[in-house]
């Protein structure tokens, strides 16, 4: 009696044990999944083959570019965040191509790709060891994703255990909404400043 | 299950020999598969440096490799470094000179910068008989005879206090030898 209760109890185990294995095995995506690294607007971030401060996101209904005396005007029904950041290469020369934006219900949004003269851009500024430089990240947003965001940033759209960086986006309440954000391209590639209005 | 388990000193011994053959066996199975893959990765990975000491040349990928001049330009106004660097390459074996080039520049710091697609603007300006040349990866395109002299050209963006600098290149031929132009 005793033998067959042990050996009742014993596949019980066993079931269970296998279906907390079952249940709880990670997947090929979590495996394989972006390291994450966490921090804020101004904090300097490491990833393995780059590092990157955003340093300033401005929130305007259009955005201008300026190259000499010719503007071309970029409107939205939403709202236009423009995220500034310093990035430079870590030990090997190296081009950031994903950058999203994670609005409070999960929807991301990809850097918007209107522009195609854009200075400055982040995915068309290959970053150099030692060289930081002036890049920016361009995004169109509805107006109910902008608060409580995340910036998302890694080296490529698809970064199996590679380093992505959540950059949380600390927003004022009321949103304080510029009319024009005008991006002025520098002489030099790649160069250009900012001004709001 | 009784018929499982060895019970003539017969069926014993061949029970044994067959878990030694394992122990031979499930190593070379796995070399065996994997042997291809492993080989492709070495061939994708710099790992010995052939090293040309300044001034000196050095045989690599069927031609003899020499730094020629270094050009260290600062750009007005820009925080960066432009480096161009010239190099010629003599050919012995132009099969084996023909092939995808891989360059970069590095400092003591081992930090890699990998070169400019166009050749920045400080370039063209001052140095341009130097961004003119063909850089590695075109001039290996070309056809080549053997005694050609082939004479090439890099551009970097490097920051100001960049030191010692090491040219590296490596031909797909030749890896994972590399050569490193002092």
């Amino acid at each position: 009696m005793i033998r067959v209760l042990g050996s009742v109890a014993g596949l019980v185990a066993a079931i269970a044990i296998l279906y907390a294995l079952q249940r709880t095995m990670p997947g090929y995506a979590d495996i394989t999944k972006p390291v994450t690294v966490h921090g804020a607007i101004g904090d300097r971030l490491m990833a393995r083959n780059f590092e990157l401060t955003a340093t300033k996101i401005t929130l305007a209904q259009r955005i201008v570019l300026r190259a000499g005396t010719k503007e071309q005007v970029f409107e939205t029904t939403g709202l236009w965040a423009v995220v500034e950041a310093q990035a430079a290469a870590r030990h090997e020369s190296v081009t950031i191509t994903a950058a999203s934006w994670r609005g409070p219900n999960g929807s991301r949004y990809a850097m918007s790709q209107r522009f195609s003269t854009m200075p400055g851009l982040l995915p068309s500024e290959r970053l150099e060891p030692g060289l930081p430089r002036k890049v920016l990240m361009l995004f169109e947003l509805p107006e109910s994703q902008v608060k409580d965001a995340t910036i998302l940033v890694s080296r490529t759209p698809f970064t199996p255990i590679d380093n992505e960086l959540h950059i949380k986006a600390n927003l004022p309440t009321p949103l304080f909404v510029r009319n024009v954000a005008r991006i002025i391209r520098g002489t030099t590639a790649g160069e250009w400043r900012i001004e709001i209005q | 299950m009784a018929a499982l388990i060895p019970s003539t000193p017969r069926e014993r011994r061949a029970f044994r020999l067959s878990a030694l053959a394992l122990l031979v066996a499930l190593p070379l199975a796995v070399v065996a598969s994997s042997y291809e893959d492993v080989m492709e990765w070495r061939s994708s990975q710099e790992l010995n440096a052939i090293v040309a000491a300044p001034g000196k040349s050095a045989v690599y990928a069927g031609a003899e490799w020499r730094l020629e001049r270094v050009h260290r330009l600062n750009e007005p106004g820009s925080a960066a470094l432009v480096v161009i660097v010239e190099f010629e390459a003599t050919v012995k074996d132009p099969a084996a000179f023909a092939a995808t080039c891989n360059v970069a520049l590095t400092d003591a710091s081992k930090r890699r910068w990998k070169p400019q697609f166009l050749a920045p603007s400080i370039g063209r300006r001052v140095r341009p008989e130097a961004v003119d040349r063909p850089r590695c990866g075109s001039a290996s395109l070309r056809a080549v005879k053997a005694g050609d002299t082939v004479r090439m050209a890099e551009a970097f963006v490097t920051p100001p206090d960049i030191g010692d600098i090491d040219l590296i290149v490596s031909l797909s031929t030749a890896r994972p030898a590399y050569l490193v132009l002092d």
